[in-house]
């Protein structure tokens, strides 16, 4: 029996055996708690979410204590900005900055291993300041005017979608947790159903391809492998990949909705996109809208604000390449991953020349192309936009001594 | 006749059964299952 022990990066949330029983046990207990009040179910959750995570992620009581207390901070810096918006900016820029100062020192320190600094880092920060941060940033904005302590903890702590997703906003994650989604018979099929199919991606599917995909051949070098053999493993992670974290978000959803909390999707058949733009409105879903509302639009405005008129294309690069160069680091502190980035950053960017020197394509929505030429070209840009997908995948998976 | 919603529960069942055998059948050969997170850490 192939032994994979060795990838497991926790005890199995969402994909073990024991999970599943724990999980039934989890689906019995919310039904018992269905009548009390929501604020009394949040703190059910919290506690519930807490043993999951301690349970099932490797997670210690150690980093589950801090994690609570940081959010409690957090939470009443939130309170904070509600009460007195006078002086919100300043304090939100400030524990932003701090929050993002030691999640990125925790997940350098994490990749050089041995370091102490590394504690900071655990599985799931990731998420974890995405959630924060948009949470931080809709109180200033004033989008979110009432929270609870319970709810934020809920909302930051909730198991089915801790560590792979999809991510919830504030406010969509208090409004999905309160309407509670219905659980007829067949809204229980459903979600079983999604649960299993899932399961067959990531289990079946995803481990199947991997050993003809870019992983195997992380420990060789460049020499070792032919530049063709090398774009064909790429094309096969893409597959790989896609089973394995579009399986974990079925789960995470199918999950969550046996609970009785809708979670919006994170995947629109992302390898059917035929730009490079629509790929990432496709692809990781709930990321994305994060990284478009949060880091891409604010850049530019405050850019326009404080360096005066900027030419749209320099700002637009700029900004791509900046939030592109977050999305790389986010994924990992290693140098791939920012490179991983910055190459998405410069196919974004390049697109978005492209779209300004050749505006419109509205013959072909008007059908005035010659229909076989019109597919012919559509097909020729998928085909492009899933070549230059999975060839950043290499760089994605293969440090960078790889090719030294 | 069956309505729409009717056949999606049907097909959801036996779909869903299917994937159950073909996941235990799995986890038989390949073992437990394993993280996505092989590469990085998010």
């Amino acid at each position: 029996m192939l032994n994979l022990s060795q990838y497991s990066a926790g005890s199995g949330l969402l994909v073990s055996y024991s999970f599943y029983i724990a999980f039934v046990g989890m689906i019995l207990f919310n039904i018992v708690i269905g009548g009390v009040s929501t604020s009394i179910r949040h703190w059910a959750f919290v506690i519930a979410n807490l043993l999951f995570l301690f349970c099932f992620t490797g997670i210690g009581t150690g980093h589950l204590i801090a994690l609570v207390l940081t959010l409690s901070v957090i939470y009443a810096v939130g309170k904070r900005l509600i009460s007195r918006p006078r002086n919100a900016v300043n304090i939100f820029h400030l524990v932003l900055g701090v929050i993002i100062l030691f999640w990125s020192t925790g997940k350098i320190a994490s990749a050089m291993r041995g370091s102490t600094l590394s504690w900071l880092f655990f599985i799931g920060m990731s998420y974890l300041l995405v959630k924060v941060w948009t949470f931080l940033k809709d109180v200033h904005d004033g989008y979110i005017k009432d929270i609870s302590l319970p709810a934020f903890l809920n909302y930051c702590t909730f198991f089915p979608t801790f560590i792979s997703g999809p991510m919830h906003y504030y406010g969509e994650f208090v409004k999905a947790f309160e309407e509670r989604a219905s659980l007829e018979m067949p809204d229980i099929i459903h979600q079983v159903y999604r649960i299993l199919y899932g399961m067959v991606k990531v289990q079946v599917i995803a481990v199947a391809l991997r050993p003809y995909s870019l992983g195997i051949i992380r420990t060789s070098s460049l020499g070792d492998t032919s530049i063709a053999g090398l774009f064909l493993r790429s094309f096969v992670y893409s597959f790989v990949l896609y089973m394995d974290f579009s399986g974990y978000c079925d789960i995470a959803i199918g999950s969550s909705g046996l609970l009785g909390i809708s979670v919006p999707e994170n995947f629109r058949l992302p390898y059917l996109a035929r730009n490079i733009r629509d790929f990432w409105q496709q692809w990781h879903v709930t990321f994305t809208r994060f990284l478009t509302q949060y880091i891409y639009i604010p850049f530019t405005r405050s850019s326009i604000k404080w360096f005066g008129p900027i030419q749209n294309v320099k700002l637009s690069v700029v900004a791509y390449l900046i939030t592109f160069a977050f999305v790389g680091f986010w994924h990992g502190s290693t140098l791939n991953f920012l490179l991983w980035g910055i190459y998405h950053g410069i196919g974004l960017s390049l697109y978005d020349m492209y779209k300004r020197r050749f505006p419109s394509r509205a013959a072909f929505k008007q059908g005035e192309i010659f229909a076989p030429l019109r597919v012919l070209s559509q097909s020729a840009a998928l085909l492009l936009t899933f070549s230059f997908v999975s060839i950043g995948w290499i760089l994605f998976v293969l440090p960078v001594k790889f090719f030294l | 006749m069956l309505n729409r919603k009717e056949i999606k529960i049907i097909f959801e069942i036996i779909a869903g059964i299917f994937f159950a055998l073909v996941v235990y059948v799995a986890s038989q050969v390949i073992g437990e299952p394993y993280s996505i997170f092989d590469y990085g850490r998010f």
